[in-house]
């Protein structure tokens, strides 16, 4: 038995972006496969791009592969391919052995039937036995913690708990290759650990696992080897901190966020900016903004606010409410703000900025998420924050 | 095959070019689809009778509601019903029960697809169980037609024949040409909605064609067609099994299953062919 799990070469995937063309050329496709004509395709017909291009790689026993992209490169494609969903444009992919997949938890739950009786179907879907159910039916319901509202419709379930109680069902199988689709943080964070654990116990089993998600510290932490997708094809493809480290770097260099420039009073415009783009948690941090006025402001509000990768929101500093309250004068004005440092874990933050007038709420204009920034070299990964800290020991 | 060493590929090539290992998927994936199979039917038929107010009544209010209608027509002698033997509530009753079967086997396949586009993009099973599931729940519906029709016959004191029996090649015959019509138009119809709207158009034209709700006249365009239309002879197979204790129409009958038996194969064929191809554009 070859210890390669799954092996993909050459792979290439199409699509359409016109809702119209899109079904004709599915009826096209149906009477060439129906014909037996159907064969590798290299050309595109008018209004289809390359969702995939030429991906090639090898997975082997007890090994996981992290995918890292921004939304719509084509690492979901991808997992629709090995998962069978989908077919080919051109390319091959040859599995050996059982597949499964953490993808879209709670799909194909009915709305009016009960947890208790949604798991039973859900384990049907994904290829157990009734017996086989009826076995793991206790251990399932444990570990979704769902309690009493197990016999309840599934109508009256918050979107966590469905999510619990399809990552519960979905965990059971022991497939040779599991594919997981952003759902290591399911539910609340004491559920997120236990998923953990769970996927960690599969992976020490010897079960091999391709992970897309957008926390790169996932990535880094399950992952041996990692490949960045990038409208379709492959920019990176090796060790995974290597492969995160380019991609974090790349992000931050370029905009990993949409940046979006909102100017709602046409009397001022953005000027140029500067800040650095890689930081320590330790080092001081200065952002500096240049609006430029065509006329006087009598009392401006700037907000500087910091997301992080998935668009939490992590902090937002008033410029009025620090005791700074200039007005603008016709032409440039440049503003700074500074930090002693930046108490953030490692990973690539965007920044955002909205000018206010006399009140907040008053918009002049937003700059959602324009500006990038990577820090490194915190003494922690774990957790969003890296604050400084003193330890002592007592004895008695 | 031990799951463990099974092996999966997939390619860009029609997998009809490869006629063994097709054949082999398609019964490994029936074999697999029968838990679940159960399993979904039980799901969609709880969940249709939890949130209705009238249930399970809801199977034979079509049939009743079309018999009602002629019953009323042929009372105000509207409609020309040709030579009947039995009274006509009877008659058409016993023709709306088996033909809504047949109607219902048609619409089956395409609404289960249609109704399970989210767990088709995502989840990867054995599709041939939507469709089992879906007959399963046309059989179920179609227990309680009988249901019905037992109530008629012994208010009007009509016997049945040992010839009764023989009900089962029409019942098989209308389930087996209804899911084979439906599954042939699963394809188009998933990409295009219009199938679905035309499917009850051209149902409701057909009943007319097939001698529902009144005997074949002996001569005229009509009764060319009602000759020519292979529905019919599973009709009139039921009626005469019932009710007169002949089986003229059994041969007829037999061969037009084996036919239907056949062609399912290919509907089978393409219902897989086409799948990947129509999830792909199912959430375009």
């Amino acid at each position: 038995m070859t210890d390669v799990v799954v092996s993909v070469e050459n792979l290439s995937k199409k699509y359409c972006r016109k809702l119209k063309r899109s079904l004709w050329y599915g009826v096209k496709d149906l009477a060439s496969d129906m014909t037996g004509r159907s064969k590798d395709q290299d050309t595109l017909r008018p209004e289809e791009f390359w969702a995939l291009r030429d991906i090639s790689f090898e997975l082997k026993r007890g090994e996981s592969l992290g995918l890292v992209g921004r939304n719509g490169a084509g690492k979901t494609t991808l997992l629709k391919l090995i998962n069978g969903l989908i077919k080919p444009t051109a390319g091959r992919i040859q599995i050996n052995g059982t597949v499964g997949a953490l993808i879209a938890l709670g799909t194909g739950f009915n709305p009016i039937l009960t947890g208790r009786e949604n798991v039973k179907i859900a384990g049907s879907v994904l290829g157990m036995s009734s017996r086989e159910i009826d076995r793991r039916l206790e251990e399932i319901l444990d570990f979704s913690e769902i309690g009493e509202f197990i016999d309840s419709p599934v109508k009256s379930y918050s979107s966590g708990m469905l999510v619990r109680l399809g990552f519960s069902v979905a965990i059971q199988l022991q497939p040779d290759l599991l594919l997981v689709d952003e759902v290591l943080a399911v539910g609340d964070l004491h559920f997120a650990i236990k998923c953990i654990k769970k996927i960690t116990e599969y992976r020490n089993n010897g079960g091999s696992m391709i992970l897309v998600s957008h926390g790169m510290h996932n990535i880094r932490f399950h992952c041996d080897s990692a490949m960045w997708i990038r409208d379709g094809k492959i920019m990176d493809y090796g060790p995974a901190h290597e492969v995160v480290d380019d991609y974090e770097q790349f992000t931050a260099e370029s905009g990993m966020v949409d940046g979006e420039l909102h100017v709602v009073d046409p009397s001022v415009s953005l000027g140029g900016v500067s800040y650095p783009a890689t930081v320590s948690s330790d080092d001081p941090f200065r952002f500096q903004i240049e609006f430029i006025t065509r006329r006087r402001i009598e009392k401006p509000i700037v907000v500087f606010a910091i997301f992080d990768v998935k668009g939490q929101h992590l902090i937002s500093n008033f410029s009025h409410l620090d005791g700074f309250t200039p007005s603008f004068e016709v032409g440039s004005n440049v503003v700074s703000v500074s930090f002693p440092n930046l108490p953030l874990s490692n990973g690539v933050y965007s920044i955002s900025i909205v000018l206010h007038e006399n009140e907040i709420g008053n918009h002049l204009m937003f700059c959602k998420h324009m500006y990038n920034f990577k820090v490194e070299n915190a003494k922690s990964t774990f957790g969003m924050l890296v604050l400084k800290s003193d330890w002592e020991l007592y004895k008695n | 095959m031990d799951a463990k060493h099974r092996v999966t590929v997939y390619t860009s090539k029609s997998p009809l070019l490869e006629p063994g290992r097709l054949l082999r998927d398609m019964f490994s994936d029936l074999a697999a689809s029968l838990g679940l199979t159960l399993r979904l039917a039980s799901r969609d038929v709880a969940a249709q009778y939890r949130q209705t107010a009238l249930g399970y009544l809801w199977a034979i209010l079509p049939p009743l509601v079309t018999s009602l209608t002629f019953i009323l027509l042929n009372g105000s002698n509207i409609i020309d019903t040709g030579v009947l033997t039995l009274p006509y509530p009877v008659f058409v009753i016993t023709g709306t029960v088996f033909w809504q079967l047949f109607v219902d086997a048609l619409n089956a396949p395409l609404k289960i697809v249609n109704s399970n586009r989210a767990m088709l993009s995502k989840i990867s099973f054995p599709k041939e169980a939507l469709v089992l599931s879906g007959i399963l729940q046309v059989l179920f519906a179609f227990v309680f037609k009988m249901v019905l029709l037992g109530l008629v016959l012994a208010y009007y004191r009509i016997p049945i024949h040992v010839t009764a029996v023989a009900c089962v090649v029409p019942i098989l015959g209308l389930l087996v040409i209804g899911t084979l019509i439906g599954m042939f138009l699963v394809p188009i119809g998933v990409l295009y909605q219009d199938v679905q709207q035309a499917l009850l158009i051209a149902a409701s034209a057909l009943m007319f064609f097939t001698p529902v709700v009144y005997s074949p006249p002996g001569e005229g365009l009509l009764s060319r067609i009602v000759a020519a239309n292979p529905l019919s002879p599973f009709l009139l197979l039921c009626r005469e099994a019932l009710y007169e204790g002949t089986l003229a129409y059994l041969e007829r009958g037999l061969i037009i299953l084996a036919a239907a038996v056949v062609l399912s194969f290919a509907g089978w064929v393409m219902y897989r062919v086409a799948l990947p191809i129509i999830i792909e554009r199912m959430d375009a």
